[in-house]
Formats: structure tokens, sequence, C-alpha cells
């Protein structure tokens, strides 16, 4: 009896427990949850970072990051922004992208700020707002 | 007894936590975005204004100020505009490194922002993007077709009022 009374007791503790947890999550602002694409290009703009020093260091990439071909199909916050002309940046970025893996070291600064001008051409038609930081990729 | 004093204990703790918290909350009262920043020491957004006015293309000046959110980005929440003293000028305000986002639901609600402040020509495109974002309609939007002188605000970090 004894025992059942103890266990009794260790249940209604942990579902208390619980229930603070929740209490102590709930949010009640609506807060844009991050989409497919963005945490994309978050994740690109991190690795170009990356990138940047090493073609600073006059060192070429090895294996370009096939996860970015992602870029043609994932979901854009706005999914209405993926437009004929949309595409045809995405294929620039990663055609340009691609040179820097393969161009010799002379052309690595011109072929990766290339690739970031795409980009920035291409948020200058969808996305304004990650203009300024993305100009920060730029080896000037 | 002892994982029942060990569970007690734990509910006790995590209470405790909880209360620590709400404290914090209580006594700012507010939510933070971006850079923690303090809630004091701050410009009306009257005083803002003169500031700005004093300003030419080019300048630029930290400033920290205390306004009430007229207008926020419906997409995202990425831009939000704070009226201006008691005109119809409002502040555009972005946030650092395109870093963090307002609420979709904060129009109307009290804000500090501390940030960089400056005037920059903003073009036709881009007035017009930023309408789109805002969900003015077609007609509203293919009414701009000036370039404006807009009073700008980078916000390193953001309290809105709970």
């Amino acid at each position: 009896m004894k025992r059942f009374f103890l266990i009794g007791v260790l249940l209604v503790s942990f579902s208390s427990c619980k229930v603070e947890k929740k209490e102590k999550n709930s949010e009640d602002l609506i807060i844009r949850k991050q989409s497919e694409m963005a945490a994309l290009m978050n994740k690109m703009y991190e690795e170009n970072e990356i990138l940047k020093e090493k073609v600073l260091k006059g060192e070429t990439p090895i294996n370009f990051p096939e996860e970015y071909l992602k870029i043609h199909t994932a979901t854009l916050t706005d999914p209405s922004d993926r437009t004929l002309e949309f595409s045809q940046f995405s294929n620039l970025y990663i055609n340009n992208l691609k040179d820097v893996f393969e161009t010799n070291k002379d052309s690595l600064k011109y072929k990766f700020n290339q690739t970031i001008n795409s980009c920035i051409a291409c948020h200058k038609t969808t996305c304004l707002g990650p203009i300024p930081r993305i100009k920060k990729l730029l080896i000037r | 007894m002892f994982v029942l004093s060990a569970v007690v204990f734990a509910c006790k703790t995590g209470k405790e936590d909880q209360k620590q918290q709400e404290n914090e909350v209580v006594t700012s009262g507010y939510t933070s975005f971006g850079a923690k920043i303090s809630d004091k020491d701050y410009l009306s957004s009257k005083d803002v204004l003169t500031k700005y006015q004093n300003l030419k293309a080019g300048d630029t000046i930290n400033l920290k100020f205390a306004s009430s959110i007229k207008e926020v980005c419906s997409k995202k929440g990425c831009w939000m505009k704070l009226p201006a003293g008691e005109t119809e000028e409002t502040i555009m305000v972005r946030f650092k490194d395109y870093g963090f986002f307002m609420p979709l639901d904060s129009n109307g609600k009290e804000v500090i922002v501390e940030g960089k402040a400056f005037v920059k020509e903003v073009s036709v495109d881009e007035l017009k993007h930023y309408a789109e974002d805002a969900g003015k309609s077609k007609e509203e939007i293919a009414k701009i077709t000036e370039p404006k002188l807009e009073l700008s605000f980078e916000a390193n970090g953001v309290l809105m009022k709970k």
C-alpha cells in the first residue's frame, strides 16, 4: 500500500513539473518561423564567410557543397517569390560558385566576388533586407 | 523517500527558476530582441526627430529612443516603422545584419530601440518593395513614382513592452 502511495505521489510530482515547463514555454507573439530557404541562405552565408577567408589566403577550395543545390527546391518564406527570374539567378549563383571551386589561384578573388554579386543582384529583385549583410562578404 | 525528496526538490528548483524569470520580466516588463539593451537613458521620439533634422546625408549617430510601432513587415517582421514625434513622418528601422526580426503582430506596441540613425535616399523600386512587404494594394504601390529621403535606423537591440 505504501509503495502504491509513493508511486502515486511521484506521478503527481512529475506531471506537475511537466505542466510548469509547458507554461514557461508558452509564447503569445507571432514570430515568423524560419523557412527552408532562409535556413539554407544562412548556412550558405556562414560557409561563404569561411570560403572568403580561404580565398584571401589564396587557397583553392575543394568539394563544391552539393547541398546548395537545394536552392532549386527549398520552400521560400513567400513561395510566390520563386519566379522564373529567381530560377535564373539561382542557376547563375550555383554556376559562379562552381567556378570558384574550379578556377586557378589568380582568378579566385574575381570569381568569388562574382558569386557574391549574383546573390546581391537576385536579392535586389526579391528580398532587399539582407543586402547590406551580403555586401560584407565582398572582397574589396 | 530519498527519491521523493529529490523530485520535490527538483520541482522546487524549477519553480524558483520560473519565479526568477517572471521577476525579471515584471521588473523590466519587456521582451528583448537582438542585443540586450537596458530600458534606461533613452530619448523620446520627439527628441529623436530634432536629432534627425540636424542630420545630413552620410552622417550617422548612435541613438537610443522610445516610440511605438506604427507598421511592421507583414512577411517576416524584418523591418518596422516608428513615428517621428507628432508628425506623419516615420523612422524606418531595420535590424543589424538581418540578425533578428519582430513579431508579426507587434503593431502598436511600445518599444525602445538602440542603434545607428542616418538619412538616406530610397529608390522607387525599394519603396515599392517595402510597400509590398507591408501588404499594400497594387493601386497604392503604383502611386509610388518618386524616390524619398528616409529617416533610417539600424537597430542592434530592441525592447518591446509586454
